[in-house]
C-alpha cells in the first residue's frame, strides 16, 4: 500500500539531501503537512556512508564544520532538538597538508595554526595573522567579494607562491575549482565553516546525520517517500501546484521544494511552455560543478602511522591551476591533489580528487589504470598499506550520477564561479511562483553547512508566506 | 516609469522574502525588517544589473540598504545610462 497521502500534503520536497531534510524539518515544526520523495533507498544525498566486506566507508561527505556556539550546524541541531541524540567529536589537527617541502597542520586552535604556517613561512608571518585575522573576524558584509577571485584575496595578503598553492588545495578539492576559478565568497566561506570551525564527525559515521534529521522529520509529522523518483513538477500558469512520481503519479500540493540538479528541474520536469525561452537560454549557459573520483580501500590490519579521521591532503604541485586544466582535459592520472583520509575503524580508506565527467565507456576502459595509479599514489605517502589492501572499489563520475542525477556527477550544484555568484529567479526563489529550492543547487554556498542553511533559510520563506496566506 | 520601478523592486523583493508587496515599505531595512541575508543582498545587486541592463558598483553596494534606497540606486543608474545614450 502506498503511504502517500493523495490530498494531503502543503509542501512536496524533492530529494532527502541535506538541504531538502532540514527544510522538511523546520517546515513540518511549523505545522506544514511535508512530503520529501528520494529516490535512493537512505537519505542523506552525497552525506552518505556504505558498509561492505566488514569496511564501513563515508561514500562522499566524510566531516562536518560550523559546530562552535552560533555555527549553522549547532542551532539546527538545537532547534531541532537533536543535540543529544548524535554524539559529534572534534579531531586535530583536522587537517594536514603534505608537499614535497612541506608538512602543516590546521588545528582547532587557531593560533596553533597560525604560528605552525608563520613558522614554515616566516617572511609571510605579519599576513598569516592578517589573512587569518579576517577569515575569523565576525563582518558579514561579503558584498566586496562579489566579483573576486579566491586568486585576488591570495594576492592582496600573500607573495609566496607555494604558500597561495597549500591554502588553495583544500578549496580546489573541497569546492571543484581551482584558486584563479572560484568565487572569493566560497572559498572564504570554506575557511570560515569547515578550517576555522572544522574536523567534526558523527559516531556511527557520516550518514548519522541524515538519519536523524530523518527520524526527526517523521517525529514531526513528515512523510519520507524512499525509493521512489520524480518525473514531473506540474506548473500552470507560472504557478507550481503538484508533482507527479514513478510510483505513485501525481501528488498535489501548495509548494514545491527542489533539492535535486537545477537544470534538470527546469528544462525536463517543467512543461517548456511554462518557461520563457530566455530562461531556457540561460540555464543552458551556466557552467556545473566538477564531479569527483572516489577511492575505497580496505586494510587486513589497522594503520598506525596515521591517526584516524583526520584530513590528509597531498599537494604534488605548487601550480594548480595548471595541474587542474591538465587534469580536467587529458585524465585524472595528471592531477597532483587529492585527499586522503583514514576511517574511524583505521582499515577503510577513502581517497579522492576531481574529475571531470566523459564517457561511460572511458571509465569502463580506464577505471582500473586510475585506480593502481591513485593506490601507488597513496602507499607513497602511507606506506604501511602496502600489501595490506584486501578491498578496493571506486567512485567515478558516472556513479556520483547514479546516486544523485546531478548532471554530470555534478558535486557541488552550479560551478562556484563568481560570474554564477548569484542567479536571480533560480535561486532559492525561483521565477515560478510556489516553486522553491534548497540545497547546492539553489546558490553559491559551501558543503554542508551552507546546504542545511539553505535548507533552514528556505523553509523560513515558505512558512512566511504560508502565515500571510492563513491571516 | 518612476512608479513601475518601485513596483519592480518590491515585487522582486516580495518574492526573495516571502512577504506581500504591500507590506513592503520603502523606510524597510532589507537584512533586518526583510530577513534579507549578506548573500541575497549580492543577489538584489545582480537581479538589478540583469533586469535593467546597469552595473552596480562596489561603493554603491552599500546604497542596497532600505527598500527606498535601493528604489533610488536603480532610478539614479538608469538615469545614468540614459544621459550616456
Amino acid at each position: 500500500m502506498s503511504k502517500v497521502n493523495h490530498d494531503k500534503y502543503d509542501v512536496v520536497i524533492l530529494g532527502a539531501g541535506m538541504g531538502g531534510l532540514v527544510c522538511g524539518c523546520y517546515l513540518a515544526k511549523a505545522g506544514m503537512k511535508v512530503l520529501i520523495v528520494e529516490k535512493n533507498t537512505r537519505p542523506g544525498g552525497y552525506c552518505m556512508s556504505f558498509a561492505v566486506n566488514g569496511f564501513y566507508f563515508d561514500a562522499c561527505v566524510h566531516s562536518l564544520g560550523s559546530l562552535r556556539k552560533g555555527g549553522v550546524l549547532r542551532e539546527i541541531l538545537q532547534e531541532l532538538n537533536l543535540s543529544k541524540r548524535i554524539s559529534i567529536k572534534r579531531y586535530s589537527p583536522s587537517d594536514t597538508v603534505v608537499t614535497k617541502d612541506y608538512k602543516i597542520n590546521f588545528w582547532n586552535e587557531l593560533d596553533k595554526t597560525v604560528k605552525e604556517f608563520s613558522r614554515n613561512f616566516p617572511k609571510e608571518q605579519e599576513n598569516i595573522k592578517r589573512f587569518f585575522e579576517y577569515l575569523d573576524s565576525n563582518q558579514k558584509n561579503y558584498t566586496i567579494l562579489r566579483k573576486r577571485t579566491f586568486q585576488d584575496i591570495l594576492d592582496h595578503y600573500f607573495r609566496d607562491n607555494q604558500l597561495k598553492a597549500i591554502l588553495s588545495i583544500l578549496v580546489l578539492v573541497n569546492a571543484g575549482l581551482p584558486p584563479s576559478r572560484i568565487a572569493a565568497f566560497t572559498a572564504v566561506m570554506f575557511y570560515k565553516e569547515f578550517m576555522l570551525d572544522g574536523g567534526y564527525y558523527p559516531k556511527g559515521g557520516i550518514q548519522a546525520l541524515p538519519d536523524v534529521l530523518a527520524e526527526r522529520f517523521k517525529q514531526l509529522g513528515g512523510t519520507l517517500l524512499l525509493s521512489d523518483i520524480v518525473e514531473k513538477v506540474h506548473v500552470q500558469k507560472g504557478t507550481a501546484y503538484g508533482i507527479t512520481t514513478k510510483k505513485n503519479g501525481f501528488v498535489p500540493c501548495k509548494y514545491v521544494v527542489s533539492d535535486i540538479d537545477a537544470k534538470q528541474l527546469f528544462l525536463d520536469f517543467i512543461d517548456r511552455n511554462e518557461i520563457n525561452p530566455i530562461i531556457v537560454k540561460r540555464i543552458n549557459k551556466l557552467t556545473h560543478s566538477n564531479s569527483m573520483f572516489i577511492l575505497y580501500l580496505g586494510l587486513n590490519k589497522k594503520i598506525s602511522t596515521v591517526k584516524p579521521l583526520q584530513n590528509i591532503w597531498l599537494l604534488e604541485t605548487y601550480k594548480l591551476d595548471k595541474s587542474y586544466d591538465k587534469a580536467m582535459d587529458q585524465g585524472i592520472d595528471r592531477f597532483q591533489c587529492f585527499l586522503v583520509r583514514v576511517l574511524a575503524d583505521g582499515k577503510s580508506i577513502l581517497a579522492m580528487t576531481l574529475a571531470s565527467y566523459k564517457t561511460a565507456r572511458y571509465w569502463q576502459e580506464n577505471k582500473t589504470r586510475l585506480k593502481e595509479i591513485f593506490i601507488k599514489k597513496i602507499i607513497k605517502v602511507i606506506p604501511e598499506i602496502k600489501n595490506t589492501i584486501i578491498f578496493q572499489s571506486v567512485a567515478t563520475p558516472h556513479t556520483l550520477y547514479g546516486w544523485t542525477r546531478n548532471s554530470r556527477g555534478a558535486s557541488y550544484g552550479w560551478a562556484e564561479t563568481p560570474s554564477q555568484f548569484a542567479l536571480p529567479g533560480l535561486s532559492q526563489t525561483t521565477f515560478i511562483r510556489n516553486l522553491y529550492q534548497t540545497g547546492h543547487w539553489a546558490s553559491i554556498v559551501q558543503g554542508i553547512s551552507g546546504v542545511i542553511y539553505l535548507g533552514k533559510d528556505t523553509a523560513r520563506i515558505i512558512i512566511r508566506r504560508e502565515k500571510k496566506n492563513d491571516a | 516609469m518612476g512608479n513601475e520601478i518601485d513596483k519592480e523592486i518590491i515585487s522582486m523583493l516580495s518574492t526573495m522574502t516571502g512577504f506581500e508587496p504591500d507590506e513592503i515599505k520603502p523606510e524597510m531595512n532589507i537584512i533586518k525588517d526583510l530577513g534579507v541575508d549578506s548573500l541575497k543582498v549580492i543577489e538584489i545587486a545582480t537581479a538589478i544589473e540583469q533586469k535593467y541592463k546597469v552595473t552596480v558598483k562596489e561603493s554603491q553596494m552599500a546604497k542596497i540598504r532600505t527598500v527606498g534606497e535601493s528604489i533610488e540606486l536603480v532610478k539614479e543608474l538608469l538615469k545614468k545610462k540614459q544621459k550616456k545614450s
